[in-house]
């Protein structure tokens, strides 16, 4: 996920706050029931990276969201079938 | 000093280039092969290598209509998969009307301004990084072939003179380090050969994707000297040399360098 993740500590050459821009939280389900979630604050990782493992039984549809700051929202998904 | 002693001594001084000579092509690499087995890792894996979100973003710049025209990149160029592969491979290149070598950046913002009636965007800006980091990745794996436009030759020469050219505080040229001492290691970190075989690049050190120009612009602070403006044709002309200086090598954009 593309983001400017803007750590709200810098300041601008008048010396104003940026206002903080960054991703809030991650969350991941499969087939609608939550199997990963992440919350983020500043000082994490300038560009965080996350990977999980997860058991799948049954085929279905991940599905990822991605919440953050001044209304940030993003999904995607991927399907995986099971033979 | 015996007499043999002498003549063996001004024998091997003179025999002694002016310049401590170029790389031997046999001995040429790109800065990837300087790096850790854990960086080599993430610029390997495209779903590991955060480059590769800027190159995601041009694409979708790519496809966005701007300007007063109200035209997109694709408008013109259609599919850049096959419009601009190798395009990155042939930057800097001659531009006619300028007379001069200009970037692939600044061939970027020459289209907008010219053709898409666009403000231009600002060097190192997201969006600008972004489209040059997407066209670049179509030339991925192949091999660079900048400066062999013979009407370049002038201009690379110039970028050559500069690399060999000693400023700053320090008396520094790019030479001393990158031909002199590519070998060994400035504080902690292997010093390479300024093959600029990946850029626009993810530095881990900068966080963030950047250009050419930044990292030239950083080194000649560090060796405390006045870095040329962005744009600059000093610093279009040395982009040229250190391109030609890595002819063959295969683009890597976006690289992720230490």
């Amino acid at each position: 996920m593309s983001h400017i993740m803007e750590t709200g500590y810098r300041r601008t050459a008048a010396g104003d706050l940026v206002p903080r821009d960054i991703i809030t939280s991650f969350a991941c389900r499969f087939n609608g029931e939550e199997i990963f979630r992440a919350d983020f604050f500043p000082a994490i990782a300038a560009n965080p990276f996350l990977s999980f493992f997860t058991v799948v039984t049954e085929s279905g549809k991940f599905e990822f969201e991605w919440v953050g700051d001044k209304g940030f929202s993003e999904t995607a998904s991927a399907s995986i079938i099971i033979e | 000093m015996t007499l043999a002693h002498a003549i063996a001594f001004a024998a091997v001084l003179t025999s002694l280039p002016a310049f401590a000579s170029d790389i031997p092509p046999d001995q040429r690499r790109s800065g990837y092969s300087f790096m850790a087995a854990d960086t080599k890792a993430i610029q390997d894996d495209d779903t590991a290598n955060p480059g590769m979100l800027w190159v995601l973003d041009g694409e979708t710049l790519w496809k966005a209509k701007t300007g007063n025209g109200g035209k997109s990149c694709a408008d013109c160029h259609g599919d850049a998969r096959e419009t601009m592969k190798g395009v990155a491979a042939r930057y800097p290149a001659f531009d006619k009307t300028l007379g001069r070598a200009v970037s692939l950046e600044q061939r970027i913002n020459l289209e907008r301004t010219e053709r898409e009636g666009a403000p231009p965007l600002a060097y190192e800006s997201r969006d600008l990084l972004a489209l040059a980091a997407f066209i670049a990745n179509q030339s991925r794996g192949m091999p660079i072939a900048a400066g062999d436009d013979p009407t370049l030759k002038p201009f690379v020469d110039k970028g050559r003179e500069l690399f060999q050219l000693r400023q700053g505080q320090l008396n520094l040229a790019c030479a001393n380090c990158h031909d002199d001492n590519w070998d060994k290691r400035l504080a902690g970190s292997a010093i390479t050969q300024a093959h600029p075989t990946g850029y626009p690049e993810y530095r881990l050190e900068w966080q963030t994707l950047g250009s050419l120009e930044r990292r030239l612009r950083s080194c000649m602070a560090g060796i405390r000297a006045q870095a040329y403006d962005y744009g600059a044709p000093e610093l279009v002309d040395l982009e040229l040399y250190l391109m030609s200086r890595a002819a063959g090598m295969p683009i890597e954009t976006p690289a992720v360098r230490p």
